[in-house]
């Protein structure tokens, strides 16, 4: 679908949905990645690739943990970072959105790492971006968060590096997640066996077969023999808007118990993107157990942005004379 | 008609007998960096060769190269490792080819993130002219002439031979 | 006495080809034969049952006088303005804002419904029937009270006046940008299922039963209520029902981008759905083609497709697609006269139209030869806000007669 992101040579130019790229290129993200981990156990914890680039953080939706990462990645790749939290509301014209883009274009901007609270805003600046501009996409919407997708990738590839044989529940919120959306189709992409879904419909978006998916409504029968478990974010105010009843009946269907654990097989690791609600979709002893991987998502969070950082703005070469 | 290449275990045999007998290494045996692809399957047998203890270090440049906005990302980066700490060491850094000196100028770059080392030494097997730094090599297998259009290259890793390849 | 001819081929209902149209005084008073050679199609002036041309003050009266003025050239004579300007068409001093002219396809009001659009107090409806309104609707905004829509269909039958609705469940519309299918769930949009049209339908049906009121269905977008229509004619109701262009030729896959012209309300449905409108228009359920074409300046579109205001400008696009739909095999020519131009006519309360003897002499000579790409050179319309930017279009108006003049 998404021509937008890739130059001629099939290179990445932005960094927007994982739909619509090759499976070698989301190979080359997490090998990549890999190289770039050592850097952070140096003496000098940088590395020169984007010497004299400039990234811009334009948050329109605040997120003071996932910007960190972006600004920390771009730093260790020795841009120049600039955070911007842009307040908008929602009446907000899209007219003024982009003023601010091509305010900030005109300052030499070399990257935008952009998070908007609307479905497609990525795609709307990378479609308005000065030749030479890149747009990373930090979050849109419900739409997609590459970037989470992939560090999830490679925190999987660490554990379990044939994709193939993987079987891997997400559960929860699958609906309002662009996590989710990002994240099936990369597991789709590099083959995994077998993705599930595990959510009341209420959660569910539309046909959600078409993702290549096999729904579960019910959390016993989903984990199964599965070797990986995503954990959702549940936002409480699902449960006003008629998504959920109230009280604790969501965490005693969908909540991950280590009971509940036990229906996975015995090695199937544990992750959650962040921010946790602990006692609403994990239990705290999940969290912390054994099987929990959240806090390797967090650090490899970094070198993964790095990855795709530098591999799109080393793809800048195609379109700057 | 190209000249004959030499023979690379012959090379090898001799850079290791010039290696152990710099005098900077008597005291203690330098730590071994081999520069991916090529320089990496010289050091591998250098190691071997010179019988040390510490195990081999690998330095892939890509992040480190000066053309890194013209041409890109390497597709086929690996990651680099170096086993011990750099601070206060001797090291031997080993590449197959020397050509401009920007891959050495890099791999240098790359090796003082790491830390400060007491000194480092450069082996390369062939040295093909075209300088465009002030870099040379301490331990020198041999000098190529290269007729324009030609490029020699390094196969391997079993059997490690050069061989010529004609571009376009 | 002046007689004229006017040449064009055309197929009627009954499998008849003509040659063309003989003109006294304005009115058609025989019909030519057959001939061979005339590749050009002549068909009555299309009326347009739905535009939505925004502002009508200030800069907004120039913009839709350069639209109906591009309307002209485009083969359109008569437009059925949407109740939603600026300001809004419940009184008659808004009536009078229309622009009225030579050069100009003229602009036929739909009276609001309620006032404001709001749904709550019934408009003046004797009032702006007096300033020429034959019809009241709601554009797109819904009556969410039933109680409010039965009181206003019983008023407006007092008056003998259509009624046109866009079917909606408001609840389950609400914050929908796209329709609920496999298009929205990539792209993580919100979703308006089909159930919000059939479910208001099914609402306002009941309603007609109970009122008798005549009632236009407007924009109809799902294969469902398709067949809800088809039932209720098939019941006796008085009602009719249209189709937009967009929706005859685009879905929701079209989405894949992100496009913010295709934004559309009511949602660019799936393959199944378009298929059915086409077979709806073709075996008479749905009554007309309609442009929806709704011009806007660049900002509208100028944001995240969520963002940004609905609609989309297809005037350029409207004739050649319906011509399409007769070259791809789907429509007669006979259906396609009745579309766009008789049964429009009849639903606006407009002088009847067709290529009759003894109707006025309003038709269209049409080549439906001519290749063009539609982009911004080659339109007529100004808007910057095209549904079908790029496409290549076949076939372009030639020349245009209202009342045996030509006017193009």
């Amino acid at each position: 679908m998404n021509d937008l992101q890739l130059n001629p040579d099939g290179s990445l130019r932005h960094f927007l949905s994982i739909e619509g790229l090759k499976p070698a290129l989301l190979e080359q993200i997490i090998e990549t990645a890999a190289s770039l981990e050592q850097v952070a156990k140096r003496a000098v914890k940088k590395v020169p690739v984007l010497r004299g680039k400039t990234v811009m953080n334009l948050f329109f939706e605040p997120s003071t943990r996932t910007r960190t990462t972006f600004e920390i990645a771009a730093q260790r790749l020795s841009a120049d970072v600039i955070n911007l939290d842009v307040q908008t509301s929602s009446t907000t014209k899209g007219e003024s959105l982009l003023d601010t883009l091509k305010t900030l274009e005109a300052m030499h901007a070399d990257m935008f790492v952009i998070r908007h609270h609307e479905s497609g805003a990525a795609t709307f600046f990378a479609r308005h971006a000065a030749p030479g501009v890149s747009v990373l996409n930090a979050g849109d919407g419900w739409h997609a968060h590459p970037t989470q997708a992939m560090l999830d990738m490679f925190t999987i590839w660490k554990h379990k590096p044939r994709f193939d044989r993987l079987k891997v529940a997400i559960v929860g919120d699958i609906l309002h997640s662009r996590v989710a959306r990002s994240q099936i189709h990369a597991l789709n992409l590099l083959g995994a066996m077998e993705v599930r879904l595990i959510a009341p419909q209420t959660l569910l978006p539309e046909q959600p077969e078409s993702l290549g998916v096999h729904v579960y409504h019910n959390m016993e029968e989903g984990l199964r023999d599965c070797d990986v478990v995503i954990m959702l974010r549940l936002q409480k105010e699902r449960m006003q808007g008629a998504h959920l009843p109230g009280g604790d009946e969501y965490f005693r269907c969908y909540g991950l118990t280590e009971a509940r654990l036990q229906h996975a097989r015995p090695d199937c690791i544990v992750m959650h993107p962040g921010p946790m609600n602990r006692g609403v979709e994990i239990a705290s002893s999940v969290a912390d157990g054994p099987q929990s991987v959240i806090l390797e998502q967090v650090s490899n969070g970094l070198a993964v942005r790095m990855a795709i950082m530098a591999m799109v703005l080393g793809g800048q070469h195609e379109v700057r004379p | 008609m190209n000249d004959p290449l030499p023979h690379i275990p012959a090379l090898l045999e001799d850079m290791a007998g010039r290696i152990a007998a710099l005098p900077r290494f008597q005291a203690t045996a330098p730590l071994l960096v081999g520069i991916q692809t090529g320089g990496l399957w010289l050091a591998e047998a250098l190691h071997q060769r010179l019988a040390l203890q510490e195990p081999l270090g690998k330095l892939d440049i890509s992040f480190y190269r000066d053309d890194f906005s013209r041409i890109g990302i390497n597709p086929s980066v690996q990651p680099s490792h170096l086993p011990w700490a750099v601070d206060g060491r001797h090291l031997l850094l080993v590449d197959d080819i020397l050509y401009t000196g920007r891959t050495i100028r890099a791999a240098m770059n790359e090796l003082f993130d790491y830390g400060r080392p007491a000194s480092i030494t450069l082996a390369i097997a062939v040295d093909r002219g075209g300088r465009e730094l002030p870099i040379q090599a301490d331990i020198l297998g041999c000098r190529l002439e290269v007729p324009a259009g030609q490029q020699v290259k390094l196969s391997g890793p079993e059997p490690l031979q050069l061989e010529w390849v004609t571009h376009e | 006495m002046s007689r004229t001819m006017i040449e064009g081929q055309w197929i009627d209902a009954q499998g008849q080809g003509w040659g063309g149209v003989a003109v006294e005084d304005g009115r058609i008073t025989d019909l030519l034969p057959a001939r061979d050679g005339n590749p050009h199609w002549l068909l009555p002036a299309p009326v347009d049952l739905a535009w939505h041309p925004g502002a009508l003050e200030g800069q907004g009266a120039d913009t839709l006088r350069a639209e109906l003025t591009a309307a002209i050239r485009c083969g359109v004579a008569d437009v059925a303005v949407e109740p939603d300007t600026r300001p809004v068409l419940d009184d008659p001093a808004a009536v009078a804002l229309l622009p009225r002219g030579a050069g100009m396809a003229r602009a036929h009001p739909i009276g609001a419904l309620s006032e404001q659009l709001e749904g709550q107090a019934l408009s003046r409806m004797a009032s702006l029937k007096e300033a020429g309104v034959r019809c009241v609707g709601m554009a797109l905004a819904p009556v969410r009270d039933s109680n409010v829509l039965r009181r206003a269909l019983q008023y407006a039958r007092s008056m003998d006046l259509t009624v046109m609705l866009h079917p909606q469940d408001a609840s389950l519309t609400h914050g929908g940008v796209a329709h609920a299918g496999k298009v929205a769930t990539r792209l993580g949009l919100k979703g308006i299922p089909v159930a919000a049209e059939t479910a208001g339908l099914a609402r306002d049906l009941a309603l007609v039963a109970d009122t008798g009121c005549r009632v236009h269905f407007c924009r109809i977008s799902s294969a469902r209520a398709v067949e809800m229509i088809a039932q209720a004619k098939a019941d006796g109701l008085p009602i009719t029902a249209d189709a937009a262009i967009a929706h005859l030729f685009l879905t929701d896959h079209d989405l894949m981008g992100f496009n913010p012209n295709l934004h559309l309300r009511p949602p660019l449905r799936d393959q199944s759905d378009r298929d059915a409108l086409r077979q709806g228009l073709a075996d008479g359920t749905l009554d007309a083609i309609v442009s929806q074409h709704t011009p806007l300046g660049r900002g509208a579109k100028t944001a995240p497709f969520p963002m940004s205001t609905p609609g989309a400008a297809t005037l350029d696009a409207w004739l050649p697609l319906c011509a399409k739909l007769v070259q791809e095999g789907i429509l007669t020519q006979a259906r396609l006269h009745a579309l766009i131009a008789e049964n429009p006519a009849r639903i606006l309360g407009l002088e009847p139209r067709g290529l009759k003897p003894g109707q006025q002499a309003d038709c269209l000579l049409f080549d439906p030869r001519a290749e063009w790409l539609h982009e911004p050179e080659h339109c007529h319309s100004h808007a910057g806000n095209p549904a079908f930017h790029q496409w290549p279009m076949t076939g372009r108006v030639r020349q245009l007669w209202l009342a045996g003049q030509a006017v193009l």
